[in-house]
């Protein structure tokens, strides 16, 4: 009732400042005619916020660089549950925290569905993003005439469609791709390659009837002479086992070797076709000597790079997602412009694998390299965009108290215990629709999947830390693995022609507006 | 304790589901005479193992006993334990510079294995996960057993250890000379499982996944799980997510 109260008088304030324009500061205001502190606070804050959205213009310019920034599988639940995070781990207000990309001015709502999919798999909707085309699942830039695991290459060369990283090539632009994930992994091998299968990242995976090329090879024979441009100029990722051959031992594993049978080293081909170097591990990325300019292919893992909360423990050491961002961009920045393609790859397999605590501080090293993708560069010419390739069926539950800790149990608002389900136990305000389910292993992630599907309300959680990053959320239905999931995903934008995200788009409008803002 | 013992005979059985209902008869006990010897692991004086187990259970008094043949294979820096029917595998290879652990269910018929991350298994403590993978026990739950006595195994001299606690009885059957875990057994309640070796193959018949086999293989990540089960292209990988050891426990 109280506020059916306050909100006449703030009405009659707003109108007040409207007609002396900004004359006034909003706290003054506020404080005069609001009853309480809290009031005041929450009051001024919005009138700020007003102002500063006021403040927005449409930037129409055209856009010398565009950076497109994709976190795999983060839904709209995992922002608001890793802003919160962010700021708890930092002591702060978590609930009123903001990861960098939601500080853009500019956002909309982006439809994931694929041509085939209610609930889309990385492939199409990365294929929507960087063509401006939907396709089917398990697609990489080809048409939906393409079936996932078609063989016919002349088939499926009919159908290739042309990417946004491709036309940048054609035009003389610097190119890069970055991922915690393979490079060959579905969302960045969208940008080089084209193929009817994510899964054909080396030839070892194509078909004996089959003469489509393996993703890996693409990133060398689709570029540079009687190809596409000069060659992409930064590739930082994992996957180093599909670019190397069976017989040559890996550098960081001595166990291991690569996977490919065709005889091809595809990394001494980058250095020798695109006069680049060849990294892979943490020192030989501190020593890149921006002034050289020479292209540089980093594959810091056999397969996906570590997740940022283990990175530290990596043998041959790992650069960051915010380091490999700003790395790349001092090795991209020329007069002509560039486009970079970022993702966090491993935010999906936190969340495939039930874990949130990775899922999450995986979306705030995303935040960071958007910090810093974003302080590098000047947004009067370089647009940036944050989205998602889909979400997941991660909730965010209950009535818990403000600050009560985001992987933690409900609290209600007023109590010091936990809130107790009908069942008499206690849950927590993070779980997921479907997946393996509770679990607590001392290091957790993915070697979840080596334990039996406990889904449902499997355990008392009382005695339970599930705040630790190896707990397990509790999940619904059980699978083997956490789904994705298919509501829309937020599109964040700040730079030229980023006011045109607005509304509810389909995924494949984030190309265009891109396609636009290059003025291609 | 129940946890690392219960963890340890989980190891040793789950490799394998236990797909039949067999009733089976007991066997002669093994003859236990009293010991004064201590205990220690050393895998620098493991020798290589090519053996062949059965895992029963049942609900006592046993009548209905779900039985499993396996094998395991044993060597510095490979272990495997696969199931008789050669349709599951499980294969450790230790990196013999950086004692990393790199672990992979297999399965042998489609030639298709997932890799896991050797971070993850370093982050739940490799050292000790080889050891109780060599050995079929894990060094904690056995230290904290008793010896009990010595008794004879399959020609060995062997080690007796049991332990009692919160009415759940294990024991234990350790042949020094192969540290090696012959016997584990568990009763909870009215529940046994038992794990013994059955025999050390001597033949060349039945062979450990060699570099030359394993090249054969289409290995995922781990990781990538989550995006394949639904395809219908990695039907396999359903089948190897509900893999043996994630049914039975």
């Amino acid at each position: 009732m109280q506020s059916l109260f306050i909100r006449p008088r703030n009405i009659k304030v707003q109108a007040y400042l409207s007609a002396f324009s900004l004359a006034l500061s909003a706290p003054i205001i506020s404080a005069a005619t609001l009853p309480d502190h809290m009031s005041n606070t929450w009051y001024s804050a919005g009138q700020q916020a007003l102002e500063e959205a006021k403040k927005n213009h449409s930037n129409n310019r055209k856009a010398k660089n565009v950076i497109l920034i994709v976190g795999d599988g983060m839904g709209v639940s995992t922002v608001t549950a890793a802003r919160i995070l962010e700021g708890q781990l930092n002591n702060k207000d978590g609930e009123k925290n903001s990861l960098s990309f939601e500080k853009f001015p500019h956002l909309a709502l982006s439809k994931t569905y694929s041509a085939n999919q209610q609930t889309s798999d990385s492939a199409p909707t990365m294929t929507a993003m960087v063509t401006g085309v939907k396709t089917n699942d398990g697609v990489l830039s080809a048409s939906q005439a393409i079936l996932n695991g078609e063989t016919d290459a002349a088939k499926l060369n009919t159908h290739r469609l042309e990417t946004i990283l491709e036309m940048a090539e054609k035009k003389g632009l610097k190119t890069g791709v970055i991922s915690t994930a393979r490079i060959t992994h579905a969302t960045p091998a969208a940008t080089y390659a084209h193929t009817s299968t994510r899964d054909w990242e080396t030839n070892k995976d194509i078909p004996a009837n089959s003469q489509i090329k393996d993703i890996a090879s693409q990133l060398i024979d689709n570029f540079g002479e009687n190809a596409i441009g000069d060659g992409i100029e930064v590739v930082f990722g994992g996957g180093r086992s599909k670019f190397i051959p069976i017989t040559l031992v890996d550098p960081e594993d001595s166990s291991r070797t690569g996977e490919r049978t065709d005889g091809r080293n595809l990394t001494t081909e980058w250095k020798n076709k695109f006069a680049g170097e060849y990294i892979w591990n943490k020192a030989q990325f501190d020593a890149i000597n921006l002034n050289q300019g020479e292209p540089v292919l980093g594959l810091f893992e056999r397969s996906h790079m570590e997740f940022e909360a283990d990175r530290k423990n990596d043998v041959g050491g790992e650069p960051s997602l915010a380091e490999m961002t700003s790395k790349a961009i001092d090795l991209l920045e020329n007069k002509k412009g560039f486009f970079l393609m970022i993702e966090a790859g491993r935010i999906d397999h936190g969340h495939h694998a039930g874990n949130a605590y990775r899922a999450l501080t995986d979306t705030i090293e995303l935040s960071n390299a958007v910090k810093i993708a974003r302080e590098k560069t000047n947004s009067k010419d370089t647009l940036i965009i944050v989205t998602a390739d889909h979400s997941h069926t991660f909730t965010i539950a209950g009535y818990p108290k403000r600050g009560n800790p985001i992987l933690g149990k409900v609290i209600g608002p007023g109590s010091d215990t936990p809130t107790l389900a009908a069942d008499n136990m206690p849950y927590t305000t993070l779980s997921y629709a479907n997946g393996l389910g509770y679990h607590f292993l001392e290091t957790g992630g993915e070697t979840v999947y080596a334990e039996p599907i406990q889904a449902g309300r499997f355990t008392d959680l009382t005695s339970i830390d599930t705040t630790d990053e190896g707990f397990h959320q509790e999940a619904l239905v059980p699978l083997s693995s956490e789904t994705h999931a298919g509501e829309d995903v937020a599109i964040f934008a700040s730079g030229p022609k980023s006011h045109l995200f607005q509304g509810v788009k389909e995924q494949n409008y984030i190309f265009h507006v891109m396609h636009d803002a290059f003025d291609y | 304790m129940k946890k690392i013992l219960l963890k340890t005979i989980l190891l040793v059985n789950s490799a394998f589901t236990l797909t039949s209902c067999i009733i089976i008869e007991e066997g002669p006990r093994p003859e236990y005479i009293s010991s004064d010897k201590s205990f220690s692991i050393s895998l620098e004086k493991a020798p290589p193992i090519a053996a062949q187990y059965r895992t029963s259970a049942c609900d006592l008094p046993c009548k209905n006993t779900k039985e499993n043949d396996w094998y395991f294979w044993r060597d510095s820096d490979q272990i495997e334990i696969r199931n008789s029917q050669n349709t599951r595998s499980e294969l450790w290879i230790k990196d013999s510079q950086t004692e990393k652990v790199t672990y992979f269910h297999l399965l042998p018929e489609d030639l298709k294995g997932i890799e896991y991350n050797p971070v993850d298994l370093k982050l739940l403590g490799n050292d000790k996960k080889w050891e109780s993978l060599a050995t079929l026990i894990s060094p904690e739950s056995i230290s904290t057993m008793m010896v009990v006595g010595e008794t004879k195994f399959l020609g060995f001299d062997a080690l007796i250890f049991q332990s009692e606690k919160n009415q759940v009885k294990n024991e234990v059957i350790w042949i020094p000379e192969l540290q090696l875990a012959a016997k584990v057994s568990q009763i909870d309640g009215n529940h046994q499982v038992v794990s013994e070796l059955s025999t050390l193959l001597k033949n060349n018949y039945e062979k450990p996944t060699t570099s030359e086999d394993f090249i054969k293989y289409q290995i995922i990540d781990f990781s990538d799980v989550g995006d394949m089960e639904h395809s219908l292209a990695n039907n396999w990988v359903k089948k190897a997510v509900h893999a043996p050891g994630h049914e039975h426990h």
